[in-house]
């Protein structure tokens, strides 16, 4: 007999819990705009904590009704600049111009946010495999309907 | 008949030769006695080898006389007039040095020279027979008091007494001494480098029992040619290098060189003086057609319409050529100046003049003032200024100009000095007073730092010369040529300063045109050449690869790091081969701290166009691997300029300024430092530099300046305000330490260098609106100088900090100059022209 409940992904459902505990919510900022597809900034609004987060959004993935996916997002952000040695590596990644002062910008407001925002959820709290969500396998599916769902 | 002549021409013959034989000793003993007379004859009045070459342009002038003269009244008037006792200078010397009273030269020159010193120097040249020449070695080599040095492989001796040193040394049986060490190395260097700065061809055999008087004429012949009044020779212009007169107690005769004289008429080249006294200068040169400027030519239509006056029908009645006189004048502030243009059609000229001035006469007996217009002006290819009033006189078929009306019996002497007759009547300066006092003031200051006044006459059998050395100290620079030294090929872009890591001497290291790379030291001699195949694409930097103190030459080339050890071979592993997507540009050897290794930081571009290549950092250490640690960079743009490596806070940061304006600070693991970058979105192609606080300061292209600290902090954005579309603008670090700094515009002409805090430092007209290279330097107080380069014309100058030329006159060069400030006040500058590398030197 074929089992329908849906798998079970430790990871979403850490973020979902994050969402519910922190009641999260996401809204779209222009504070930083850089001319680049899929770039939107995004302001976290917790119980009492705001942050503020440019990142990619190169699937259109963004929804204000998704906020476990928007947690998602915004810790991918910090660990694409975690994992980017300098600026210069970063804007290669994300495939910016490292002359553009804007970008300047976002990789200088990450320095100060990024931080912030790992001392707040601490390290329990992880985004999906970057190379799941890209294949839109495994938890990224559940991820995209976790919020749905309920 | 004729038979019978040949026998008896024959039988004479025949007999002649028997008898011979019969007495062959005698005959032998006749020719031989013969052959020895002739070879006594020719020993004895053998031409007396030249024993002195002049010192370039420090040469003021050289007497040179045999010292058997019996006649030395010339001497003692020049002795006199000097103030100066030369000749019994060997006496002196004999007994002080030598311990000989009896030993002679043939031969003396004594020559003075204005560099090394604010006062004249004297160099004096004895030269001696075989065999006094070998009693002075000995008598030289018996002396423990001397001291010796050795120069260019020479023995230098210098001997001291309470009053002073004299310095001297001894090769080819002349004795070389001088006061002035400088002065003498200076002769030897001539001696051994065979350096020509005058002509050897100049300094004519001098014949036994005369006296040789030698003058340096370039500065004198600058002087005429800026002299407005002195008519130069419109197709070739008088270049007088180097006068040579020999007199001896009946006359005096001048000799130039056919090369340094360049007239049209060769008979210049020998002339007798004539004995006038009043006249100091005339020439006959060709008359050529006048350049007519468009008011000329407007006041030519006017004077047409109103009076029938035209020029060209007066030009028709002149001859081809015209003669120019400089009289001594009773007037202090200005001389006669008359100009003689012979007619060949007298009625012409009289009937044209005579439309503009009825009252003036042919054949009149005395001058008469006209006012307009300005005839020599409008005459002659050339514009002589000195006429505020002309008078003039048709005479025997004879024009006559002159802006005095001239006494009768002062024409008459004009008269007997055939118009024909090409002399010139040499004077040295302006101690005689007329009207360019001011400006022979100013060029004789330019020349000589203490002469005020210098003449030379002559008069009856004498040379009198008249020099006055109490003028005040020149407001220019002075800087003479210490080494110029020819090279094969021209430098390419500039010469670099190096180091001799063993003597710690300078030495100069340069790359000509055909990629050799030439080291020279300090003294011009050449040590090698090495093809190396590569133009460098930046400077050449010396670097300690093996770690032992001792020094290497590196330098980036397209696709290449090359590095050649003191003696010009190549290391070990060089060429290091560089990657192949990449153009080098710039290269930065560099050691971390507490490191050993010796690494090379190359910055270059990737290549694509101009609007998407970027730039790339690669780090290799000396056996040409990537570096540990260190990822090749990739940069949004290219470099614009050469990155640099400080230490800050205990840590090594490399520096590097994009095209865009962008600055960059890496570890040394090649990471973006924090803070870093900082955009600034400017074009950007010259130098940053690093002040003493550790801020950086570059400057856009279009004149806005950026200080930032080493956090990436903008401390400064301040745009230099430019009223002039097409303003350049320079950002000039001081080359000595790079700390400080000033800023420069060049608005066509005007160069504006404003402080580092753009206060107005000072306002310089340049001679031309070439876009000018500059570079700033400072030696302390009282010497800083700005040089400016300027690459079409191929000249550089030197301002001082008041922003007025430091040197009299441009000086011609084909590279960027190299200034060097040596110990004390001394200042040398480095440049290069006609295939030669040239050091010039205040010799402070």
């Amino acid at each position: 007999m074929e089992n329908n409940t849906p798998k079970k992904y430790s990871k979403v459902e850490v973020l979902k819990a994050t969402v519910d505990k922190h009641q999260l919510t996401f809204k779209l900022n222009d504070a930083i705009n850089i001319n680049a597809e899929g770039f939107i900034t995004v302001k976290m609004q917790a119980a009492d904590h705001q942050f503020i987060i440019p990142l990619m959004d190169e699937f259109g993935d963004f929804d204000v009704q998704k906020p476990t996916l928007a947690l998602h997002l915004v810790l991918l952000a910090c660990e694409d600049f975690e994992e980017a040695e300098d600026y210069l590596i970063w804007c290669k990644a994300l495939g910016f111009n490292a002359s553009n002062e804007t970008c300047r910008a976002a990789w200088f407001h990450l320095r100060d946010e990024v931080p912030n925002v790992r001392a707040f959820f601490g390290d329990q709290v992880q985004a999906v495999d970057v190379f799941n969500y890209q294949m839109g396998a495994g938890a990224t599916q559940l991820l995209r309907q976790i919020d749905a769902t309920q | 008949m004729d038979k019978l002549s040949k026998r008896l021409d024959s039988d004479i013959l025949r007999k002649i030769i028997l008898k011979a034989k019969q007495h062959q000793y005698y005959v032998f003993g006749c020719a031989a006695l013969l052959l020895g007379l002739f070879g006594y004859f020719m020993w004895f009045y053998q031409p007396l080898k030249p024993i002195w070459k002049p010192i370039g342009p420090n040469l003021l002038f050289a007497l040179r006389y045999d010292t058997g003269l019996k006649d030395s009244a010339i001497i003692d008037q020049i002795e006199q007039l000097l103030g100066e006792d030369f000749s019994s200078k060997w006496e002196d010397f004999g007994k002080a040095v030598l311990k000989k009273e009896d030993v002679k030269p043939q031969e003396s020159v004594v020559s003075w020279h204005t560099a090394y010193s604010e006062s004249p120097q004297v160099l004096y040249n004895w030269r001696f027979n075989e065999k006094t020449s070998r009693d002075v070695l000995l008598a030289i080599q018996n002396q423990s008091s001397l001291k010796i040095r050795q120069y260019r492989e020479e023995k230098i001796y210098q001997y001291s007494n309470a009053i002073s040193d004299l310095h001297f040394y001894l090769i080819n049986r002349v004795l070389t001494a001088s006061t002035s060490p400088l002065l003498l190395e200076a002769s030897l260097r001539v001696l051994t480098n065979d350096v020509e700065n005058v002509q050897p061809k100049v300094v004519k055999q001098l014949k036994k029992d005369g006296i040789g008087l030698i003058i340096n004429l370039n500065a004198i012949a600058e002087a005429f040619d800026a002299l407005v009044g002195f008519p130069k020779h419109a197709n070739s212009p008088v270049r007088l290098s180097a006068l040579n007169l020999v007199a001896n107690s009946k006359k005096i005769q001048a000799f130039y060189s056919e090369n340094t004289f360049a007239v049209n008429d060769k008979s210049i080249r020998q002339t007798a003086f004539t004995k006038k006294s009043d006249l100091l200068y005339n020439t006959t040169q060709p008359l050529e057609k006048a350049q007519v400027s468009k008011e000329t030519k407007q006041r030519l239509s006017l004077l047409k319409e109103r009076f029938g006056f035209d020029v060209d029908n007066l030009r028709q009645g002149l001859s081809n050529t015209f003669t120019h006189f400089i009289l001594r004048s009773e007037y202090v502030l200005q001389p006669y100046q008359v100009l003689a243009f012979p007619l060949k059609d007298s009625s012409m000229v009289s009937s044209e003049l005579a439309r503009l001035h009825p009252n003036v006469l042919p054949n009149a007996k005395v001058f008469t003032l006209i006012k307009q217009p300005a005839l020599p002006n409008l005459i002659l290819p050339m514009k002589l200024d000195a006429f505020p009033n002309i008078y003039y006189l048709i005479q025997d078929s004879v024009l006559w100009l002159s802006n005095f009306s001239l006494p009768q019996q002062k024409l008459k002497a004009l008269k007997a000095a055939s118009l024909s007759t090409k002399g010139i009547k040499v004077y040295i300066n302006h101690a005689l007073k007329f009207s360019f006092t001011d400006k022979l003031g100013t060029l004789g200051e330019r020349f000589f730092d203490k002469i005020d006044g210098a003449a030379l006459y002559f008069q009856r059998d004498s040379v009198f010369i008249d020099i006055d050395l109490q003028g005040d100290k020149s407001v220019f620079g002075r800087l003479d040529t210490l080494l110029a030294i020819p090279t094969k090929r021209q430098i390419k872009k500039q010469v670099f300063p190096v180091k001799n890591h063993y003597t710690n001497a300078l030495e100069f290291l340069w790359q000509d045109e055909k990629t050799r790379l030439h080291l020279m030291s300090d003294s011009g001699e050449f040590l090698w050449e090495k093809a190396v195949w590569y133009f460098a694409k930046d400077r050449i930097h010396q670097v300690d690869i093996y770690n032992n103190e001792k020094l290497q030459y590196a330098f980036v080339s397209d696709g290449r790091i090359h590095a050649y050890d003191r003696l010009g071979r190549t290391l070990n592993g060089f060429p290091i081969g560089l990657s192949t997507y990449f153009e080098a540009q710039f290269l930065r050897p560099l050691r971390w701290k507490n490191e050993k290794e010796q690494r090379f930081l190359v910055a270059g571009s990737l290549p694509g166009n101009a609007k998407n290549s970027g730039g790339k950092l690669y780090l290799y250490n000396r056996y040409g691997g990537l570096s540990r640690g260190w990822a090749p960079r990739n940069v949004e743009a290219p470099l614009a300029c050469a990155p640099k490596l400080i230490s800050h806070e205990g840590k090594d940061v490399i520096l590097a300024l994009l095209k865009n304006g962008s600055f960059y600070a890496f570890d040394k693991n090649g990471r973006v430092m924090p803070g870093f970058p900082l955009i600034t979105n400017l074009i950007c192609s010259s130098a940053f530099l690093v002040d003493r606080a550790r801020n950086i300061h570059f400057m856009s292209e279009g004149g806005t300046i950026i200080e930032l600290d080493l956090q990436g902090r903008l401390l400064k954005r301040e745009q230099v305000r430019s009223r002039i579309t097409g303003t350049i603008f320079h950002l000039l670090p001081e080359q000595q330490s790079g700390a400080d700094f000033l800023v420069a515009m060049q608005q066509g002409r005007r160069l504006v260098v404003k402080d580092r805090n753009l206060k107005a430092y000072f306002t310089h007209t340049l001679t031309s609106d070439n876009p000018q290279q500059l570079a700033y330097y400072d030696f302390g107080e009282d010497k800083k100088f700005l040089l400016v380069f300027d690459e079409r014309d191929n000249t550089c100058r030197l301002l001082n900090e008041k922003g007025k030329d430091w040197l009299a006159k441009p000086l011609a060069t084909q590279i960027m100059p190299l200034l060097i400030a040596r110990n004390g006040s001394r200042i040398d500058l480095v440049l290069s022209k006609d295939n030669s590398i040239t050091v010039l030197s205040n010799g402070e």
